[in-house]
């Protein structure tokens, strides 16, 4: 039925009332209602009101309510909103049909009626009914039913499908391409990029079975990979670089978002991830990157930076049903936004549910903050790469392997030396000869042996602390920082916040550098470890934020005992250079002669190894004997971090991985407003604020009407049973809408499995990729978008399952019709066969033309958008889009006649083939994957000759005219 | 559902297959003007050829339109909108007046009246304001619209309005929606072509959102004509290739695409880029002609002010409008004015230094385009429009602290129609006593657009496009036409 919608210009039905644009419409019923309530209502009330309705109800017609206005009466209807040419009411006011109206009366006005008119061609729109006790139906909620539920999108996933399942089992096909086809195919799919001329040729002179299924796996690891499919989610997320609106702003952290799309695909982040960071990355894994650069999808969109007070309201709705509109549009295919103002008029989304969904984006904005980005940053350092990994795997293999024998060892020992660690004090105070900072702070000795600073409190300071060593055969060492309350938050430190920031500490004895081993601390702050102290960094440091205002411990193993005797000069040497002021306030120092494997970090400080000992005494007695796999781990898991061999593997492994160099910088990223810093441009008024406290339901979407506060809560229709509610409300919609039992994760998952069919087979099994609603198309082949739906989710969510799955069906190797390249791949092969490609990945993208990178790293900003890219259909970037238009323009011929650029690269391909043996069939293998036919060759060369006598004999002219024409050819954008 | 069926051969010649087989048969202009296939999202096709001209709706007499528009919102009260009200309440408080209707709510001072002076023109008795010596000469040929009002107090969003219908960035212009209608008369000229400001004083705000097309497919956009340089990208050969050269190069590409083009016979894409190569060397040759002004008849550029330095940049837009129009160019529009404050007709400090300056500018080019069209004969066919994003306040704006600017004002506006089938010498809808707000026969930008589209031979309820499931219109759920300014 929907083909028959096809449209042409001007072949229109007149429906189009109902289905226009719905945010413009709810500002007509807004006109509307303003008319009703200045005019309407007192014509109304004055003339009508009395027999229709109030005493009376003359006719069955009660127009108290806009319900029972349209509803009409015992004549029929009497006003059809929007259409007053077609509303009889008119007719009976103007007195040119009967009944006339009011009767036995004057006609109204001409221009009171004109109003009327008005007010009904804008809707009929009523602010609250005419008299007091008439209710207005029309305010009905609309219920979710269990019908609504069956509809195909909403319904479960099908799930009996026969063990061994695949595509052709769901599909029929025709007879599959030639290989030299398929390997252009696979490459421009994949990667976007044209396979070299040896590439081809291996592919093709494989003849081994799994020749396909390699060239897809070699494919997908390929890096070019993430950028090729990136550009695909960056359609859907409406993603651009720039506000937009009045001034259009550059937003200049915002390409991160799009680094982030690469990478993920990249890595193979399982789809619910790659979701839920999107939504609520921020909230999920504030400490990872990847997360944080993840809610860039949230901002992606317009937004207004000259904002003035009357409109300073709906403007922040505006953005949130961005967010929420997008969200829907992109990752469930729903059009969620259609609920802004009443009831979705398709789909069983109540406005209810669009309000308390649009609740989780009340306090979100965007902001530009510093994030470390060092773990993403190996690139050029596979090296480093491998050898943090190695650490890793041999961490983590001892955890499988040698770590049960040793934590029986462990419990088996520990409660012998229990007792008598605790006759000897373990650990001896040290009192110093002096006690001296480089930059001029005081100290005053305490009663329990700690040294309390005070005045001067320089940014980087260096503490000198000499002694005598106590005894001989000297273990370890403990440095403490003890909280007072004379410093901020109680210290321990003299920070602004109350932190500390060690960053180097040597000891001598004797002059004689002593050896530190295997520190340990009471805590560590994030990328702030205490191994930072001994790494001979002076910059990297060991900090406590945010546990302030209590005491804090480090312990430091001394490698060779023999190193200390007793009597000799001890000399701790204290630096603190990593960040201002960070100075400790109350510092305490020890030596033990004790076994280091027993030493606990003393008094008030329950050691890790007292905690996990408490917790692993309890696990055991509770079992009563009764060990099972689940209790071992769980045991394992808490000995683990007092193991001295993990311990040893794990600081490994952190210290190679604090190799990497930190790399801070600015990202834009969406959050809390309340955490971080909005962005905010100039408004009229510096009391408008960044976002509001409460989202509440507005009455056809006007802030002007204001109802209740709405509290989180999920699409109805999209939930079963109950759905965990963490307190962070993103968090909570990230695991509904990934929640594949009670949750959205189904449709999820359908919608994605779509979008990937859509992109290798040109079109979706649901065409309508952006809405699987009511008024999109129905799946082609329900059971094959099921069953690929299914294979997401069992795979958990594995992204490159589905790739494969898809790319190694016969459906996939088909013959078929040649199609367009998108906007990026056309210009990538362009640069590719020309070899001037700059194949640097990520990073600040560029207006510029003449780049030379990939073409996702144009810079998108909105009113200036890339015009190759434009030219070609790049998406406009404003709302999401899931499938692009394909148009044929001569603006684009002249690009490849008449554009430098492209002329630059016609001139690097010719340079390319300029040396070679037989330069005409090296340029059509590089072009086109094939040797040229012979009237092909034949006219090739007649071309280049005539070419070359009229440049002057220039051969490099006459090769770049002929490389430009094979690179304007229809056979170098059409890919079969 | 049409009851008004007055069309329907139209809609039948238009059916997409009989579309298709007239383009594959060679019948007609649409075979010869296969100029660019379009698929655009979901189930949206819009045909095979929707650059080729094609007929409207059946009436109305414009076929192309040029908009002057008046960027940065316009004083009515100072340019046609005459209000004795406003005169006689000079320097009082407007009250009831909310401060916050403008920009500046901090800077709001008692009404000012018009610092220039209106008198009546032509056999219609039109008035006009003393900053327009040469076009009151022309009031005879214009309908004037004085209650518009519209729904944003701040310039991009109103110009979105005015430009899209929605105060938001993510529609089709009105431009990329008659294109979309009509297609065009010259392949070999872009359909719509977009001026602004030559004298670096920036772009309208919101800048080539304006004149975007929005979910339309993007040959439907404007084409902005660079000021300086080559007026569009790409019509300049590289250099160091002759025309000779380049045609060989064409002749050889023809014949690479004629043998990839037998392997796919059906796909009518494949032809259609074949053919696009031959009408970007056409245009190539074209295009640079019609830009080229300095050929005109002094007479022609003197009628323009081309010679006067103060209108000189307009008037050759101007003229170079004339001379687009003349060759098929469907939709004109140019930008008086940069982007705000002293940029552009956005008053805020001194409206009488600013109109004075502005009027100044496009007075005699407006004028001269008006009598050019109007001599060779292309006035019936060439709607002329008037108009910007908003009016402006009859109460002041301080300066520092004198009433000397107005600021923004989204409950009245002024616009007026010439040519193209408008009903010159008439004037509809009013504003209030002292021109704060329309009042009688109130017009939304909805009712204009649905005018124009109407005067261009369409119906702006059947021009629609189905994009993410629903079936858009310019006008969305509304618009009248204004039937009393259309002759």
């Amino acid at each position: 039925m929907k083909n028959s919608f096809t449209l042409i210009t001007f072949i229109t039905a007149l429906i189009s009332f109902a289905v226009g644009n719905e945010l413009d419409h709810a500002s007509k019923m807004a006109a509307s209602q303003k008319i009703f309530s200045n005019e309407i209502r007192g014509i109304l009330i004055d003339r009508c009101v009395k027999c229709h309705g109030g005493k009376k109800t003359r006719s069955e017609f009660n127009l108290t309510t806009r319900q029972g206005l349209l509803l009409g009466g015992d004549q029929g209807v009497a006003v059809i909103a929007g259409e007053p040419n077609k509303s009889p009411i008119i007719t009976y006011l103007r007195h040119t049909e009967e009944p006339f109206m009011p009767p036995k009366e004057s006609r109204l006005p001409d221009p009171l009626i004109k109003k009327i008119e008005k007010w009904i061609a804008l809707g009929a729109a009523y602010d609250k009914p005419l008299l007091d006790n008439a209710t207005n139906q029309d305010e009905g909620p609309m219920e979710v039913t269990e019908e609504d539920r069956s509809y195909w999108a909403f319904a479960p996933l099908k799930n009996d499908f026969p063990s061994g399942a695949k595509i052709d089992g769901f599909v029929k096909n025709g007879e599959s391409s030639s290989p030299r086809t398929l390997a252009r195919r696979l490459y421009f799919d994949l990667t976007g990029l044209p396979p070299s001329p040896e590439e081809v040729n291996q592919f093709v002179n494989d003849n081994s079975p799994e020749s396909h299924r390699k060239l897809v796996d070699q494919l997908l690891e390929s890096k070019q990979f993430g950028e090729r499919w990136a550009r695909h989610w960056l359609d859907i997320a409406r993603f651009a670089e720039s506000h937009g609106f009045e001034q259009d702003y550059d937003r200049k952290f915002a390409f991160h978002y799009r680094d982030f799309v690469i990478r993920a695909f990249n890595e193979n982040m399982p789809y619910d991830q790659f979701v839920r960071w999107q939504i609520a990355g921020d909230e999920l894994a504030p400490n990872n990157p990847m997360a944080m650069m993840a809610t860039g999808f949230l901002g992606a969109g317009v937004f207004p930076t000259q904002i003035t007070i009357s409109e300073a309201e709906r403007v922040r709705y505006d953005a949130m049903d961005d967010m929420l509109a997008t969200m829907g549009s992109a990752m469930l295919a729903t059009t969620i936004g259609c609920a802004r103002c009443h009831d979705h008029k398709y789909d069983p989304i109540p406005t209810k549910d669009y309000y308390r969904m649009l609740s989780a984006f009340t306090t979100t904005v965007r902001s530009d903050i510093n994030i470390d980005m060092g773990s993403l940053d190996n690139k050029g350092n596979d090296e480093l790469t491998q050898k943090i990994k190695k650490a890793k795997d041999a961490r983590d293999d001892y955890v499988n392997k040698g770590l049960i024998t040793a934590f029986r060892s462990w419990n088996k020992g520990r409660l012998q030396t229990k007792a008598a660690s605790k006759k000897d004090p373990q650990w001896n105070i040290l009192s110093p000869k002096s006690l001296l900072s480089k930059g001029g702070a005081t100290f005053s000795s305490q009663p329990d042996g700690s040294h309390l600073a005070s005045g001067k409190n320089p940014a980087f300071d260096t503490y000198t602390f000499i002694t005598s060593t106590p005894t001989d055969n000297l273990r370890a060492f403990r440095l403490e920082a003890l909280a007072h309350k004379s410093m901020k938050s109680g210290g321990p430190g003299r920070a602004t916040n109350g932190n500390i920031a060690l960053s180097d500490l040597k000891v001598t004895c004797g002059g004689k550098l002593i050896k530190l081993a295997n520190p340990r601390a009471t805590f560590e702050q994030k990328n702030l470890p205490v191994a930072a102290i001994i790494d001979n960094n002076a910059k990297s440091a060991w900090a406590l934020d945010p546990q302030f205002g209590k005491d804090h411990a480090a312990i430091f193993e001394i490698n060779n005992p023999a190193d200390c005797k007793a009597g000799e000069d001890l000399v701790f040497v204290l630096k603190f250079e990593n960040n201002t002021s960070h100075n400790i306030g109350r510092l305490r120092l020890s030596s033990s002669a004790h076994d280091p494997e027993t030493l606990t970090f003393g008094k008030g400080n329950a050691s890790p190894e007292e905690i996990a000992t408490d917790q692993i005494d309890k696990l055991i007695k509770a079992a009563k004997g009764q060990f099972d796999n689940k209790l071992r781990t769980r045991l394992l898991e808490i000995y683990k971090p007092i193991d001295k061999k993990w311990r040893e593997l794990d600081s490994n492994f952190t210290k190679i991985e604090s190799e990497q160099k930190k790399t801070i910088t600015k990202v834009m990223v969406c959050s809390d407003g309340n955490k971080v810093k909005p962005m905010r441009h100039h408004t009229s008024s510096g009391s408008i604020p960044n976002f509001y406290k409460q989202t509440h339901f507005l009455k056809r979407g006007d802030t002007g009407q204001k109802g209740e506060v709405a509290k989180l809560g999920f699409l109805q229709v999209l939930t079963r049973g109950g759905v965990p509610r963490s307190e962070k409300s993103r968090s909570a919609i990230a695991n509904w809408i990934t929640d594949s039992e009670n949750g959205a994760g189904h449709l999820l998952a359908r919608v994605i499995v779509n979008r990937i069919w859509q992109h290798y087979l040109g079109q979706g099994i649901v065409t309508t990729p952006n809405d699987f609603g009511f008024q999109g198309e129905r799946p082609s082949n329900p059971a094959l978008l099921d069953w690929l739906a299914h294979e997401l989710i069992n795979k958990k969510w594995n992204l490159k399952h589905i790739h494969r799955t898809i790319l190694n069906s016969d459906a996939y190797r088909a013959k078929r019709m040649p199609r367009r390249l998108e906007a990026e791949a056309i210009r990538d092969n362009a640069l590719a066969v020309s070899e001037l490609m700059d194949k640097k990945m990520y990073g600040a993208g560029t207006l510029k033309e003449e780049m030379l990178r990939r073409s996702i790293y144009f810079m998108i900003k909105r009113t200036k958008l890339v015009p190759i890219m434009q030219s070609f259909d790049w998406p406009d970037s404003l709302t999401s889009l899931g499938k692009r238009s394909v148009t044929t323009t001569p603006s684009q011929a002249l690009i490849f006649i008449n554009d430098p650029n492209m002329r630059r690269m016609a001139e690097g391909f010719a340079k390319r083939i300029s040396g070679k043996s037989d330069p005409i069939k090296e340029a059509y293998q590089i072009a086109y994957g094939r040797l040229p036919f012979d009237n092909e060759l034949t006219a090739a060369v007649a071309f280049i000759e005539g070419q070359q006598k009229s440049h002057s004999n220039d051969k490099h002219k006459a090769l770049s005219d002929f490389c430009g024409a094979l690179m304007s050819a229809n056979e170098f954008i059409y890919i079969e | 559902m049409i009851k008004d069926n007055h069309c329907g051969r139209i809609e039948k010649a238009f059916n997409r297959r009989e579309l298709l087989q007239r383009a594959g048969g060679g019948i007609g202009m649409l075979a010869l003007n296969s100029l660019l296939i379009g698929k655009g999202e979901a189930n949206t096709n819009i045909g095979p050829n929707p650059m080729a001209a094609r007929h409207p709706h059946g009436f109305g007499n414009a076929k192309r339109v040029i908009w002057l528009f008046i960027n940065g919102g316009p004083s009515h009260v100072d340019t046609w909108d005459y209000k004795p009200g406003l005169e006689k309440a000079n320097g009082k408080k407007l009250e009831g007046f909310d401060n916050t209707t403008g920009f500046f709510d901090k800077a709001v001072g008692p009404l000012l009246k018009s610092p220039f002076e209106f008198k009546q023109y032509g056999n219609s008795g039109m008035w006009a304001s003393s900053i327009f010596p040469h076009l009151s000469q022309h009031v005879d040929k214009m309908a004037f619209i004085k209650s518009f009002h519209t729904k944003s107090n701040n310039h991009s969003p109103a110009l979105f309005m005015a430009n899209t219908g929605v105060p938001r960035m993510s529609n089709p212009c009105v431009g990329s929606w008659v294109t979309y209608g009509l297609g065009t008369e010259n392949q070999n000229l872009p359909a719509f072509v977009v001026m602004s400001d030559p004298l670096n004083r920036g772009l309208p705000k919101g800048h080539a959102a304006n004149w975007g097309s929005g979910f339309l497919p993007g040959a439907f956009q404007g084409t902005w004509v660079r000021s300086k340089g080559e007026p569009i990208p790409n019509l300049k050969r590289i250099a160091g290739l002759s025309d000779q050269q380049q045609r060989a190069q064409l002749d050889f590409l023809g014949k690479l695409n004629a043998a990839h083009e037998k392997r796919y016979p059906a796909e009518t894409e494949l032809t259609a880029r074949i053919k696009s190569f031959e009408l970007a060397y056409r245009m190539q040759q074209e295009a640079p002609e019609c830009f080229e002004i300095d050929n005109e008849p002094e007479h022609i550029k003197s009628l323009y002010g081309i010679g006067e330095k103060r209108c000189a940049h307009f008037a050759r837009q101007c003229l170079m409008a004339r001379r687009m129009v003349e060759r098929g160019v469907r939709f004109v529009q140019i930008y008086s004015g940069g982007m705000e404050n002293a940029r552009s007709w956005d008053g805020h400090g001194d409206i009488k230094k600013n109109h004075t300056q502005f009027a100044g500018e496009t007075d005699q080019p407006i004028a001269g385009l008006l009598a050019d069209l109007e001599q060779r004969g292309m006035l019936d066919e060439t709607l002329v429009i008037w108009g910007g994003e908003f009016g402006r306040l009859p109460v002041s704006q301080l300066s520092g602290g004198k009433p000397t600017g107005r600021d923004h004002n989204p409950h009245a506006g002024c616009y007026w129609f010439a040519g193209g089938g408008a009903r010159g010498g008439t004037s509809y809808g009013e504003t209030d006593e002292v021109g704060h707000k329309a009042a009688v026969d109130t017009v939304e930008i909805h009712d204009i657009h649905a005018t124009i589209l109407h005067l261009l031979g369409m119906d702006h309820k059947r021009l629609t496009y189905l994009h993410s499931g629903r079936r858009f219109r310019l006008t969305d759920v509304a618009g009248n036409v204004i039937h009393d300014v259309v002759s």
